[in-house]
């Protein structure tokens, strides 16, 4: 019997491979990195079907490849930490990051690729894949240009709100007794500063 | 308590429990804990993600969804045990077999996900299957020792319970879950008030070993129970080693001690995981 129990010791050693390396990457004049400072990612889901809640993810990193001349060509990669995730009561950011939510643990990081950019009168609609909590979804976001200024060099605004469905991400917990709403209101807003 | 989390979560392995154990006796417990604790996933998690299959998960593994199938795949050998298809030499064998890949499967993503260094992978995985298939093991050890009666079921419905709760404080949906498996054992040791005599198999030690591990397990690294609180959850079925032979022979007795000895540890888990 002690022979049985020794035995998963040593099997763990063989069960999971090393973590791969980060590919490098080639900079150009359009590349943009997020100033992780100066850029805000928002929530809002109606609580109990009655009033409107707010929380925020304290940090958002990533990198947008974009020239206004031809921004159909550009680029946006996003990640937001969920450890970030500040719904100004330390309990509820844990459960927030339980398997009832965005079960952090196995999914630290929420996502966003774009495959598409293309014009839309004065804006852009985004269209990328969108992973949290284990699932990818295709979205199309809109996206306008706030404006660009000069602060410790080149800068740029970009701001963004859409809607999305939790449960379309396996979030499902409390939609059906609406305790929590299944709508999510994201507002992004990005400060972006010359790629180093 | 919310109705209808207490509908969709102790309903289901209630009544597979009362109809199983009621048609064929303590035997087919495991196959109620195993039906109960599917459709109670289904109900409460979202019938649209359930149930994602196991070749499914190769592919995108989801420690939740393993901790699910290491459950089942518990219930399934106890069954076949019970059933003698498989010999009781090989139930514990087995059982560890069971709680080694489970916990593995448990942790496969997380592990992943975080880039655990090796020593991370030993200390975690690899005690992580140590504590699951130890759990395993007293439990049939200690099932082979008890008397016989509903009392190794309320004290094994207690734990369960206990664990819940501890657990329900960082993970609802974990909590619930692991309450399945106590509302199924309560409600089995109901039977033998119109049925004959209910009393767990040895073979239960193995589901109930191994789902105990697996939920604490996954409540410490899927969600936020703090080790403390896993530490004291894990403790508790086991202080059931300290009742010696002689305490077996007053069913009375035994439970009752039984109940202080695990309560104590029990409380001590609930109370870590609300501080």
């Amino acid at each position: 019997m002690k022979t049985l129990l020794v035995v998963p010791l040593a099997a763990a050693l063989f069960a999971f491979p090393t973590p791969p390396a980060g590919a490098e990457t080639v900079r150009g004049e359009h590349d943009w990195q997020v100033d992780t400072g100066h850029s805000s990612v928002v929530f809002r889901v109606k609580h109990a079907n009655a009033a409107w809640f707010k929380g925020s993810f304290d940090v958002i990193q990533g990198k947008v490849t974009l020239d206004p001349a031809n921004p159909e060509a550009g680029s946006v990669q996003l990640t937001i930490p969920v450890a970030s995730v500040d719904s100004n009561d330390a309990k509820r950011d844990d459960h927030l990051k339980a398997p009832d939510f965005f079960n952090a643990k196995e999914n630290p990081e929420i996502t966003f690729t774009s495959t598409k950019i293309a014009k839309n009168g004065a804006a852009l609609a985004v269209t990328g894949k969108l992973a949290m909590a284990g699932k990818t979804k295709e979205v199309t976001i809109p996206v306008e240009k706030v404006g660009e200024g000069e602060f410790f060099g080149k800068r740029v605004g970009y701001s963004s709100t859409f809607t999305i469905k939790r449960s379309e991400f396996g979030m499902t917990y409390g939609v059906d007794k609406n305790a929590l709403g299944d709508e999510v209101t994201l507002m992004i807003d990005l400060e972006l500063v010359v790629a180093k | 308590m919310d109705l209808e989390v207490v509908r969709d979560g102790a309903l289901p392995p209630i009544a597979a429990a009362l109809l199983l154990v009621s048609l064929g006796g303590a035997r087919l417990l495991p196959l109620a804990v195993a039906v109960g604790l599917f459709v109670a996933f289904g109900l409460l998690k979202d019938w649209n993600d359930w149930p994602t299959w196991p070749h499914e998960l190769w592919d995108a593994p989801n420690g939740t969804m393993w901790l699910l199938w290491g459950a089942l795949a518990a219930c399934a050998i106890a069954l076949l045990e019970h059933l003698r298809v498989v010999p009781r030499k090989a139930g514990s064998p087995l059982a560890v077999l069971v709680a080694m890949a489970s916990v593995g499967l448990l942790l496969q993503k997380t592990a992943t996900a975080n880039r655990w260094p090796v020593a991370d992978v030993v200390l975690h995985v690899g005690g992580g299957m140590f504590v699951v298939s130890l759990l395993a093991i007293a439990g049939r050890r200690a099932l082979e020792r008890a008397p016989a009666g509903i009392g190794p079921a309320i004290l094994f419905a207690t734990t369960l319970s206990g664990a819940s709760v501890a657990i329900a404080l960082s993970s609802g949906l974990l909590g619930q879950l692991c309450g399945v498996l106590a509302a199924a054992v309560g409600a089995a040791a109901g039977t033998a008030l119109w049925r004959r005599p209910f009393a767990l198999g040895v073979a239960d030690g193995t589901w109930l070993g191994i789902a105990h591990g697996l939920f604490v397990l996954a409540g410490v690294h899927l969600s936020s129970l703090p080790w403390s609180a896993a530490g004291c959850a894990l403790l508790a079925p086991c202080t059931l080693l300290l009742l010696g032979p002689g305490v077996a022979k007053r069913p009375v007795g035994w439970t009752v001690s039984a109940l202080l000895l695990a309560g104590i540890p029990l409380a001590a888990a609930v109370w870590f995981a609300a501080a």
